[in-house]
Parts: structure tokens; C-alpha cells; sequence
């Protein structure tokens, strides 16, 4: 049923009850004041329309009251459930993200947008900072084989953590790949380009850079990129083919245009 | 630094992409894209004895007519018809339409004095009726060719060179479309 404003009763009603959890919480009966929370988190959760956000808030406060009365455990194993529905406060993304980070299973890009959120926040210092930054570098790796579907959703979070840490090289070296893949060449090549130090002079990203550089027309640049490539790991097949068709093409022009002799 | 090295010639190219490709082939001796390449880089190369085990290998992979072709014009190119003959057959049991696999295989029959199905051959390619002799058909191809030899070894060695030089602008094309064409839609700027 809905208000003549068009509001969903168990809306109203899941307000009412998160003032009043509110309330209790403040006055010290935090076991009521939770009940009544939990009460409202689901109703508002019923209820919730595209675009409603009485669910995520009232999750965050439930959250923060969590922290407060120092139930951790139970506040992570209902956090996912909180971030579903739209919470986004510190109390939320701190305990989701630590579970994801606790997780042994494989990670999936949502887990892989907490930790960015929770990074964007700054709710992450230290050894849970690194652990959250080596589990994004693992669990935004982009191959040359990924399906669509996968980089479509790594794509903002790459982005994200660009903006977040200009300094990092996996999300350059990522957007690197994941542009190439979706032959957006000139911006493939400028991050690829981007990548500092020794992930920069690999031989992966020196041909993967040569092949930008082949399919926008530079030759001559795909032909430094391919040998530098060759440099660094001389037993990459297809870098050696690429490199001879260049070749092959400059001296069967080369000849031709000196009338069939060497030049 | 040397003008040379400014300015590297088209052999010291042809060069460096053979040293490129044998490597590319010893380290994956079972990529048909890669022995192909090598096998018609030494063809073009002027080298028709070394072309033809990568082409043959690459066959082996993968059978396609044009590699099947390219090592029976490696053959003729060395003065091996008999062995030409068979590899032009199997470039035509790939695929009947590639023209140039059957005036090798005239050729080649010509050159081993199988007179009579060597004109066969060469009058299907010509694209006149059967019958006649090879020296009629022969005497067509003269008509196509710019230079008009005297004889039949002369008219099968001009022949032969002007099938190289065939292939050779048939690899140009094919690899410039592999490395410029084939992106150039890439390459084009929105709105251009």
C-alpha cells in the first residue's frame, strides 16, 4: 500500500522503527534498539523501489551501531547484505571490505569494487591497505583471453583506482590491455606507455605496445617495440613472426621500389 | 653512424625478417602460419631449395593450396618438375580455382615430356577447349607472355620467373594487408 504521495507504507513504517532503534541505541538498550534496526532494514528492504534509499541508510546506521557496541562478527556477516541494499558509510564498506580480504574464494569484480570504495574512503591503512591493493592487482588482472563481459565491469574500477593512485602501475598497465582488447589503440598505447619500471621494459608490454603501434600504422615504432621485446626474452614466437612481416614488407617495397635490385 | 644503417637495403631486410622467421619456426616448429611465411620469404629470397621444407611443413599443419603451390613453384623454380607436378595436384584438389597451381603443373608436365596432359593443363588455364597439341598451347602462351622465346625450356624458364614475380607481389599484398590494411578502420579518427 502507498501514501497518497506515493511512498510505500512499510517505508514509513521501516522510519518510524529506525528512529526509534535510534533512540533506544542512545539511551542504552542497545538490545531492543537493534532488534527494532533490524526490524526496519527488512521492511525498507521489502519495500525498496529503484532509486529508495531508506534501505542503505538504515543498513549503515545498524552498521555503525554494530561498531559501537563492538559485535563485529555479527556485523560482518550481515555487512554484504547492508552494501547490497545501498549502504555505503564507513562502518559498512570497513566490514565488507575486511571480509572480502578474509575470503578465500575467488574474488569477483563486486568484492573487487569494495576494496576500491573502501581505498576511495581511505578506511584501509596499513597491512589491510597492502592486502587490499595485492588483492585488487590479482583480482582486476586483465588477460588477453578475458571475456567481454569481465572487462566491461573492471573497467570503472581500473579507472577509479587510477584517479584514486596515479602512482600505481597495475591499473595503467590493465586499462593498457583492456583498451587494446576493445581496439581503443591510441589510448591502449598511452597507458601501455605509461607503465614505469621494470613492468614497463617487459617483453609483454614492449610487444603488446609494438602492436598498438603495427595497427595504427607506425611501423617503425612496432618494429623498435617488437626487437626491444626480443631484448628482454628472446623466446616469444609470435613477436618474432610480427617483427619478419614488418620486415618482409619494408624490403619487398624497398625492392620493388628500386626497380627488383638492392638498394 | 652508417649511411647503411640509415638506410638498410632490401636484402639486409630480407635478411633480418628470415633470421626473425627461423627463429619464430624453432620455437613453435608446429605454428603452419609461421613455416609458410619462412618457406616464401626464401622464395621470394631467391632461395627455392630452402623454401621448400617449411612449406612442405607447413602443409603438413595446416593443408592449404597456397602452400602446397608455393612449394611446387619452389620445385619448378629448382629444376624439380616431377615433384612440382604432385604438389601442384594437391594445391588443386585444395582448390580447383587456383589457376596458377595448374599452369605450374603444365609446366612441370611439360617439362617431364608428358606432352599431351601438360597441354591440357595449359589450354585450362588459357581458358580455350580441349584438345590440341602442346605446342599450340604453348604457342598461346606466348601470346601472354611479353617476351617470346624460342623454344620450350626458354618459354618454361620465362614462364616460371614471371610466376615468382607473380608470387612475390601476390606476398606483398597479402602481408601489407595483414599488417596496414586490416587495421586501417582502426586507424580512421571519428567523423573522419
Amino acid at each position: 500500500m502507498r501514501t497518497p504521495m506515493g511512498t510505500d507504507l512499510r517505508t514509513l513504517r521501516a522510519r518510524k522503527l529506525e528512529s526509534l532503534g535510534t533512540t533506544l541505541l542512545q539511551e542504552g538498550r542497545a538490545r531492543r534498539g537493534l532488534r527494532l534496526l533490524e526490524r526496519a532494514f527488512e521492511l525498507a528492504r521489502e519495500a525498496g523501489t529503484p532509486g529508495d534509499r531508506s534501505a542503505g541508510a538504515i543498513g549503515e546506521t545498524l552498521a555503525r551501531a554494530l561498531e559501537e557496541l563492538g559485535r563485529s562478527a555479527e556485523l560482518e556477516e550481515r555487512a554484504g547484505h547492508f552494501y547490497a541494499a545501498g549502504a555505503r558509510g564507513a562502518a559498512t564498506v570497513r566490514a565488507v571490505a575486511r571480509r572480502v580480504l578474509q575470503s578465500t574464494r575467488a574474488r569477483q569484480p563486486a568484492d573487487m569494487e569494495v576494496l576500491v570504495t573502501a581505498l576511495e574512503m581511505k578506511l584501509l591503512e596499513g597491512e589491510a591497505r597492502r592486502a587490499a591493493l595485492r588483492a585488487l592487482s590479482s583480482g582486476c588482472h586483465v588477460g588477453l583471453r578475458d571475456h567481454p563481459e569481465r572487462l566491461q565491469a573492471l573497467r570503472p574500477l581500473l579507472e577509479r583506482l587510477q584517479r584514486l593512485l596515479p602512482g600505481l602501475v597495475f591499473p595503467r598497465l590493465y586499462l593498457g590491455r583492456l583498451l587494446y582488447l576493445r581496439c581503443d589503440l591510441k589510448e591502449a598505447a598511452r597507458w601501455l606507455a605509461a607503465v614505469e619500471g621494470p613492468k614497463g621494459r617487459s617483453p609483454g608490454v614492449l610487444s603488446l605496445r609494438g602492436r598498438c603501434a603495427e595497427k595504427l600504422g607506425d611501423l617503425e615504432e612496432a618494429l623498435r617495440l617488437y626487437r626491444a621485446s626480443l631484448k628482454a626474452n628472446e623466446h616469444q614466437p609470435h613477436v618474432h613472426f610480427r617483427a619478419a612481416r614488418i620486415l618482409l614488407l619494408q624490403g619487398l617495397s624497398a625492392r620493388r621500389n628500386a626497380g627488383g635490385r638492392d638498394a | 653512424m652508417q649511411a647503411a644503417d640509415c638506410d638498410p637495403g632490401p636484402t639486409r631486410l630480407l635478411q633480418e625478417a628470415t633470421r626473425h622467421l627461423e627463429r619464430a619456426v624453432e620455437l613453435a616448429p608446429r605454428s603452419a602460419r609461421y613455416a609458410a611465411l619462412l618457406g616464401e620469404t626464401y622464395l621470394v629470397r631467391g632461395e627455392p631449395e630452402e623454401a621448400v621444407a617449411p612449406l612442405a611443413l607447413s602443409y603438413q599443419e595446416d593443408p592449404h593450396p597456397r602452400a602446397a603451390y608455393a612449394v611446387a613453384l619452389s620445385l619448378l623454380v629448382c629444376g624439380r618438375p616431377e615433384e612440382a607436378q604432385s604438389w601442384a595436384t594437391a594445391a588443386l584438389e585444395e582448390s580447383q580455382a587456383l589457376v596458377r597451381a595448374r599452369e605450374v603443373r603444365g609446366w612441370a608436365r611439360a617439362a617431364c615430356g608428358d606432352a599431351q596432359r601438360a597441354a591440357w593443363d595449359l589450354r585450362a588455364v588459357l581458358g580455350v577447349g580441349a584438345g590440341g597439341t602442346l605446342k599450340e598451347a604453348a604457342s598461346w602462351c606466348h601470346a601472354v607472355s611479353p617476351v617470346l622465346p624460342a623454344d620450350l625450356e626458354t618459354l618454361i624458364a620465362t614462364r616460371t620467373r614471371e610466376l615468382l614475380a607473380g608470387f612475390k607481389e601476390s606476398l606483398e599484398a597479402v602481408v601489407s594487408y595483414q599488417v596496414r590494411d586490416r587495421w586501417a578502420a582502426t586507424r580512421k579518427e571519428p567523423g573522419a
